[in-house]
């Protein structure tokens, strides 16, 4: 349907600050606007691209975990490997609304982050840095996908 | 905040008769209100004109995660210092005026966080902002070469065991704040405090005393001259380095090289150039973990003031791209991605008084 969640959004944002942003001299209502303007101008990307940009990184990071689970098993580490196999049973699941989708990529990003937090661990119980290269070169795309929905829009002044 | 109700509190505090006869909200007050006030003290024949500031915790609690009354006894403690501050006055910790958040108040110092015509394009204010960098740099260094154990910073504030421990002391301090306060999993933050690990500074340039929070829209200047360092937050005893590469632009309103070397010599210490971009670094890591702190109460829907998201929502993704940036660069490389990269909140800050 024309115009769009997006086109909307994005021209309620415009005639915010085009139209209604010159004619406020309160420094307060002001920031408010500005801080509007730049959330609206936000959920307007983030409508269009956030369900694609989770299930491409979902099976991104499924992906990422079995290699994980793998060189993790007969490591010794059985709370990482444990914590793994957790995050895999949820992002096994499809999940049915944006809510699940986002309790998904959570479950996921823990995991990722307890196994970069116990980097030492993990390198001296797989002798090397195989598992924290998988992981970084994950999260730098996911810093890659990702970028789009906060850069350039959250650059501009915040309040 | 209520007049009337303000001006009884006041009253009952102070101990005698007073009219509120100004009252307004320094901005842009994000992260703690801070309220401006004048009184007409004493009896309607013949009042005195005082100045107060109130400064108390927002609804939504503060940005960095640290106790006001930490703040309070900063401000207690540095004014039996050399160091010009603001006279704190009380701490109150549930006062009915505020609904239960704490407050302190101080006296108020006559000026202005504001340097309006700095940014000028003309030989006058490229003269003038030599002059406020000068005097910014030697403050500090009164500052930082500042005998804090005379003083009793020790008896409230972490102390660091030698210059060779307290950059390590200070990430893990931070490391374990943010595992308390973030408002998600950031494992690319982790990956980035595994760089710090990495990259720490052999040994603090010095064991100072260190603000936190400085440079321009956080001290009360009048003539151009500091009159009163303001928001001590953040205090800590550490590496001067970090408040230095943490000074809101300071070392770029003059030669920043010409700058530093007049700092190292009001302070009696050289500051390593590993440590000054390991802490422009580092003051991106803690810029993040107080704007997503700051989230918290607009996650709960205690403060829903929109700048609470695009700060500790927003802002915070951004931090976290930069902070992605850095894995694998030493430090000189990553503290340009940062300088590069990092946007100032303080863009058109506008904060009025004391």
């Amino acid at each position: 349907m024309r115009p769009s969640n997006a086109e909307l959004l994005e021209s309620i944002a415009q005639a915010l600050e085009d139209q209604v942003g010159p004619l406020v001299q309160d420094q307060w209502a002001a920031s408010t606007l500005r801080s509007a303007v730049q959330l609206l101008r936000h959920v307007a990307i983030r409508g269009v691209r956030e369900p694609g940009l989770l299930a491409e990184d979902r099976a991104d990071v499924r992906s990422v975990l079995e290699a994980v689970r793998a060189r993790l098993a007969g490591a010794g580490l059985p709370e990482l490997e444990h914590a793994v196999t957790t995050a895999l049973g949820v992002a096994a699941r499809e999940p049915a609304d944006a809510a699940a989708a986002a309790g998904c990529d959570d479950a996921c990003q823990v995991a990722v982050e307890r196994l970069i937090a116990a980097r030492a661990a993990v390198r001296q119980a797989t002798g090397g840095v195989e598992i924290e290269t998988l992981l970084s070169a994950y999260l730098g795309r996911r810093l890659a996908r990702e970028r789009e929905l906060y850069l350039p829009v959250f650059l501009g002044p915040p309040f | 905040m209520d007049p009337q109700r303000l001006e009884q509190y006041l009253a009952e505090k102070l101990g005698e008769p007073l009219r509120v006869t100004g009252l307004s909200q320094a901005f842009p007050g994000l992260s703690r209100e801070t309220w401006l006030v004048r009184v007409a003290r004493g009896s309607a024949g013949a009042p005195l004109d005082a100045g107060y500031v109130v400064r108390a915790d927002s609804p939504g609690g503060p940005f960095p995660p640290v106790p006001l009354e930490f703040e309070y006894q900063v401000y207690v403690h540095v004014a039996r210092t050399p160091v010009p501050v603001a006279r704190a006055l009380w701490y109150d910790a549930a006062p009915a005026l505020t609904d239960g958040r704490p407050l302190f108040v101080r006296e108020m110092v006559e000026g202005s966080t504001l340097l309006p015509g700095l940014g000028d394009d003309t030989e006058a204010a490229a003269a003038r902002r030599k002059r406020v960098a000068l005097e910014h740099a030697e403050k500090l260094a009164l500052l930082h070469r500042l005998d804090w154990r005379q003083y009793g910073f020790g008896a409230f504030m972490d102390v660091p065991a030698s210059v060779e421990e307290a950059p390590r002391r200070e990430l893990l301090h931070w490391w374990r704040v943010w595992e308390q306060v973030r408002t998600a999993p950031f494992p690319v933050v982790t990956e980035a405090l595994h760089w710090f690990a990495d990259h720490l500074p052999r040994r603090a340039a010095n064991l100072s005393l260190c603000k936190g929070q400085n440079g321009i829209g956080e001290e009360i200047w009048r003539d151009d001259r500091i009159v009163a360092l303001c928001d001590w937050e953040l205090a800590h005893i550490g590496d001067p380095c970090q408040d230095l590469a943490l000074s809101q632009g300071m070392l770029k309103l003059w030669d920043r090289d010409r700058l530093i070397a007049h700092y190292e010599r009001a302070a009696g210490f050289a500051l390593p150039a590993e440590n000054m971009s390991y802490y422009i670094v580092w003051n991106a890591f803690k810029s993040m973990l107080a704007l997503n702190n700051g989230l918290h109460g607009f996650l709960s829907g205690r403060y829903r003031r929109l700048a609470r998201a695009t700060l500790g929502y927003g802002k915070v993704k951004v931090y976290e791209q930069l902070l992605g940036a850095i894995v694998g660069l030493d430090v000189h490389r990553a503290a340009e991605v940062i300088m590069s990269g990092q946007p100032s909140p303080y863009h058109h800050r506008r904060v009025a008084g004391g």
